[in-house]
C-alpha cells in the first residue's frame, strides 16, 4: 500500500503540482492583465533611477527593509538568494549543466550551506511572527507557509547532508545518479522511481520531501508567495 | 445586516478590484516593514492605525468575496464576512488615513494604502456611514457645477472687490481687470478656493509677472475624492476640465491644495492642457526674473512642510525650497524630509471632520519635527496642511507662525513703483 | 431687511482656510433645531457660490445676505 502512496507522491502528484504551478501563474497573470487598468498614475517621487532599474533595485535589494531593520533585511536577502541557489541546485539534480559547473563543485553548489541558511531564515521569519506587533498582523497563511517551507527544506537538507557525508560507506546514501535518473525520467514523461531511491531506507524521506515540495508549488500562485512575480508589477506601478 | 445591503457592498468590492488592487490584495506578505511608517500610528500606536492593519481590514473582505480561497477556506487568510462590526473597523481604518502614502514609499512592494482606503470609503458611502460633512460638501460642489450660471454674477461682483487689494499691493493705477474671469484664450486658468487669500495672493503674483491668466468659477478642492465617491470625484474634477477646455487655456494652475493638484495632475488621465501647482508657477516666474523677491528679507528661522500630495505624490520638492531660500536667510530642513516627510495628519478630508483631539494626537510626528528644527515660521503650500498645522500649533501650544508659500512670496515681493 | 433677522447663533468664519467655513456651518446646523437661523460671517468670495449651492443641496435656506465692506453675513435657516 505504502509503495503506491509513495509512487503517487513521486509521480502523478509531481505532474499535477507542476501543472497547477504553471497553469496557476499563467491564470493569475491573465486575470491581472485583463483586469481594469488604473486610469491615472500611482507614482511616488522622486524617481531617482530609470524605471526598470528602479524596479529591479527595489525588488531585489529591498532598500525599504534595509532602512527599517537591518537584521530582517539580512535574513530577507539571505533567504531569497539562497532560494535562487536552491533552484539552481535542483537543476543539477536533473542532469549536469556546464554553465553551473563553471565553478567546479560537487552537487550542490553550497555544499549544504544553502539549506542551512534557508532553514535558519525561515525559522527567523517564523519566530518573528510570534512577537508583537507581527503577531497581531499575521494570519494562518503566514504561519502555514513558513512551517511548510521549514519542513520541506529541513528534509531536503537532511537528504543532501546525509548523502554528502556518508557517501561511499553509508547505508543511507542515495547517489546523485538516482536523483538524476528519477527527475530526468519525469521530464522525459517516462517516469520511473529508480531502485536507488525505491530500495533506500530513505525512500520515505524522499517521498515526504517531494510531497511537501508539491504543496509548495501548488500554493505559490494562490498564496502571498505570488509576490515573487507580482512584486515587480506592483513596484512598476509606483514608477509609471 | 440585510441581504440586499450585503449584495450591494459585495458588488462594490468586485467593481473596485482593478489591476492595482489585485496586486495589493495578493502581494502583501504582512512583513510589517510599513508598521510604524504612519503618522497616525506614531501618535497613537495601535495596530488599527498601522498601514498593514488598515489595509488588512479591506483585504480580508476582498478575500472573502472576490477570491475562491476566501470562500473555500476563509481561515487561511482570515477572510472576514461583511457585518456591522467589520464596517466599524472599515470606518476606523478609512477615516484615520490621510492618503499621504508615506507607507507606500516604505513598502517593499509599493502597496498603495490610499487606493485600498478608497475601497473602504466607497463601502462606507454605500453603507450610509460615511462622514456626513464630506458627503454634504461633495453634493454642494456637484450642485455648484450643475447650476453655476446662477452664481456667476454674484461671484464676479465679490471678485471685483478683491481687485482693489491687488491694485493697492502693486501700486497700480486702476483695479479693473486685475482678476480677469471668463477670458477666452488665456494662457493660464487659475483655480483657487473659497478663501480670499487663495485668490488675492496668486492674483498679485500673476499681475506682477504680467501673466495672461483668468480665474476659475470653481474651487479646486474635490470633496467627492475626500468622501470617496468615484462618480462625484469625476464630476467635480470635470467642472474644471470643461471650463479649461471651453476657455481653451494652455495650462491649469492649481491653488495651494494638495488633493486638487494630484487629482488633476495624476488621476484624471491625459488632459489637453498642462496642470501645474501655483508653487511651480511661482518658481518659474522667479527663475525667469518675472517676479522679483527681496533677498534675505526674513531672518527668523523658517522650515518648509512638504504637502504629501505635492511632494511625495506630485514630485514638487525643489521648487518651493528654491523660492523660500531666496527670501529666507535661515532655512531649516525637517528631518526626515521630502518623500519621508511626516504627514501633518490633516489630509484626505480628515481636517473637515469633527475630530480635533484625534488630529492633535496624530499630529505628534509633525509637531516633533517642527520643534526639532527650532523654526519660528512653518511654510507650506496646502490649505489642508495649513488648517492642520494651526490645529497642531494650538494643541501643543507651539510658538510658530504658519504661512502659505504664496503669502510669504507676496509679503516679500520687490515691487517696482508703477511707471 | 436683514436688520430684522435675529439669528439664534452667529459664527465668525473670517479668514479660515479651506474647507472650514462650509464645514463649520454644516456641523453647527446639524446641532440646531428646525426653524432656527444661523448667521455666518465670512470674508470668502467663494462663499457667494458655495453657500447657496450648499443650501440647495442640503435643503436649507439662505434667507438673507448682508455685505458690509469685505465681510458678508449669510443668514441660514434650518428647514429640515
Amino acid at each position: 500500500m505504502w509503495s503506491k502512496v509513495f509512487y503517487f507522491t513521486m509521480v502523478p502528484m509531481v505532474y499535477a503540482a507542476v501543472a497547477i504551478f504553471i497553469g496557476g501563474l499563467i491564470f493569475k497573470l491573465a486575470v491581472v492583465l485583463f483586469s481594469k487598468r488604473f486610469k491615472g498614475s500611482l507614482a511616488t517621487y522622486p524617481k531617482r533611477l530609470p524605471r526598470p532599474v528602479g524596479v529591479a533595485v527595489e525588488a531585489l535589494a529591498v532598500p525599504s527593509a534595509f532602512k527599517k531593520d537591518k537584521v530582517f533585511w539580512l535574513f530577507i536577502l539571505a533567504f531569497h538568494i539562497s532560494f535562487f541557489l536552491l533552484f539552481i541546485g535542483h537543476l543539477e539534480l536533473i542532469r549536469e549543466f556546464k554553465w553551473i559547473q563553471l565553478i567546479p563543485h560537487e552537487v550542490f553548489l553550497g555544499a549544504g550551506a544553502v539549506g542551512i541558511v534557508l532553514i535558519i531564515s525561515v525559522l527567523y521569519f517564523l519566530f518573528r511572527r510570534f512577537r508583537s506587533p507581527w503577531r497581531e498582523i499575521s494570519v494562518p497563511e503566514d504561519f502555514f507557509i513558513l512551517i511548510l517551507l521549514f519542513l520541506t527544506m529541513f528534509l531536503g537538507s537532511h537528504l543532501h547532508l546525509s548523502a554528502r557525508f556518508y557517501a561511499g560507506g553509508g547505508a543511507f546514501d542515495i547517489p546523485i545518479e538516482a536523483y538524476r535518473e528519477y527527475l530526468s525520467s519525469l521530464l522525459a514523461l517516462k517516469p520511473v522511481v529508480p531502485d536507488g531511491i525505491a530500495y533506500s531506507p530513505h525512500y520515505v524521506l524522499v517521498a515526504l520531501h517531494i510531497f511537501l515540495a508539491n504543496l509548495v508549488l501548488i500554493l505559490i500562485p494562490f498564496s502571498k508567495v505570488v509576490h515573487m512575480v507580482f512584486a515587480f508589477l506592483s513596484l512598476d506601478l509606483k514608477r509609471k | 445586516m440585510e441581504k440586499e445591503k450585503i449584495q450591494e457592498l459585495k458588488s462594490i468590492l468586485k467593481s473596485r478590484l482593478n489591476r492595482p488592487l489585485r496586486y495589493y490584495t495578493d502581494t502583501c506578505t504582512r512583513c510589517g516593514i510599513c508598521y510604524d511608517s504612519c503618522h497616525a500610528f506614531y501618535g497613537i500606536p495601535k495596530k488599527e492605525y498601522s498601514p498593514v492593519g488598515r489595509a488588512e481590514v479591506v483585504r480580508k473582505l476582498l478575500k472573502k468575496y472576490t477570491r475562491p480561497s476566501g470562500f473555500l477556506f476563509p481561515y487561511w487568510g482570515d477572510a472576514m464576512k461583511l457585518g456591522d462590526a467589520v464596517l466599524d473597523q472599515v470606518f476606523e481604518a478609512a477615516w484615520s488615513c490621510t492618503g499621504c502614502r508615506r507607507c507606500m514609499v516604505n513598502c517593499p512592494f509599493g502597496i498603495d494604502t490610499g487606493q485600498i482606503m478608497g475601497v473602504a470609503k466607497h463601502l462606507l458611502i454605500e453603507n450610509g456611514t460615511a462622514p456626513e460633512e464630506l458627503i454634504m460638501l461633495a453634493d454642494a460642489a456637484v450642485e455648484k457645477g450643475k447650476s453655476i450660471d446662477q452664481f456667476k454674477e454674484g461671484y464676479k461682483q465679490v471678485i471685483h472687490d478683491l481687485e482693489k487689494e491687488v491694485q493697492k499691493k502693486l501700486n497700480l493705477p486702476s483695479p479693473d481687470g486685475l482678476i480677469p474671469m471668463e477670458k477666452q484664450g488665456a494662457d493660464i486658468l487659475y483655480v483657487g478656493l473659497a478663501g480670499a487669500h487663495s485668490i488675492v495672493n496668486p492674483a498679485i503674483i500673476f499681475n506682477a509677472a504680467k501673466a495672461n491668466w483668468t480665474l476659475s468659477f470653481f474651487e479646486a478642492v474635490n470633496f467627492g475624492f475626500f468622501a470617496g465617491d468615484p462618480d462625484k470625484t469625476n464630476f467635480i474634477a470635470q467642472r474644471i476640465i470643461k471650463e479649461a477646455m471651453a476657455l481653451n487655456v494652455k495650462e491649469v494652475v492649481i491653488v495651494e491644495c494638495g488633493t486638487a493638484f494630484r487629482i488633476l495632475r495624476a488621476l484624471m488621465g491625459k488632459l489637453p492642457f498642462r496642470v501645474s501647482s501655483i508653487v511651480e508657477v511661482i518658481h518659474r516666474y522667479v527663475e525667469e526674473g518675472k517676479v522679483k523677491l527681496n533677498k534675505n528679507s526674513v531672518s527668523e528661522p523658517v522650515t518648509y512642510h512638504d504637502p504629501c500630495q505635492l511632494g511625495r505624490n506630485g514630485g514638487v520638492f525643489e521648487e518651493p525650497r528654491a523660492v523660500i531660500r531666496k527670501i529666507v536667510s535661515d532655512y531649516r530642513e525637517m528631518s526626515p524630509t521630502r518623500e519621508q516627510n511626516w504627514c501633518c495628519g490633516g489630509g484626505g478630508g480628515l481636517v473637515a471632520l469633527d475630530n480635533e483631539d484625534f488630529r492633535i494626537k496624530t499630529g505628534k510626528a509633525k509637531k516633533d519635527q517642527i520643534v526639532a528644527t527650532g523654526a519660528k515660521i512653518v511654510v507650506t503650500a496646502c490649505e489642508n496642511c495649513v488648517s492642520q498645522l494651526k490645529t497642531i500649533k494650538g494643541g501643543y501650544g507651539l510658538d510658530i507662525e504658519v504661512k502659505y508659500l504664496s503669502e510669504l512670496v507676496c509679503e516679500n515681493l520687490a515691487i517696482q513703483s508703477s511707471e | 431687511m436683514s436688520d430684522a433677522i435675529k439669528p439664534d447663533i452667529t459664527m465668525d468664519l473670517k479668514g479660515m482656510a479651506c474647507p472650514m467655513p462650509v464645514v463649520k456651518v454644516s456641523q453647527q446646523i446639524k446641532k440646531m433645531q428646525i426653524g432656527q437661523v444661523l448667521a455666518a460671517e465670512t470674508t470668502d468670495p467663494g462663499a457667494y457660490a458655495d453657500f447657496p449651492a450648499w443650501a440647495k443641496s442640503t435643503g436649507n435656506e439662505i434667507i438673507s445676505t448682508d455685505k458690509k465692506e469685505n465681510v458678508t453675513t449669510f443668514y441660514i435657516k434650518k428647514i429640515k
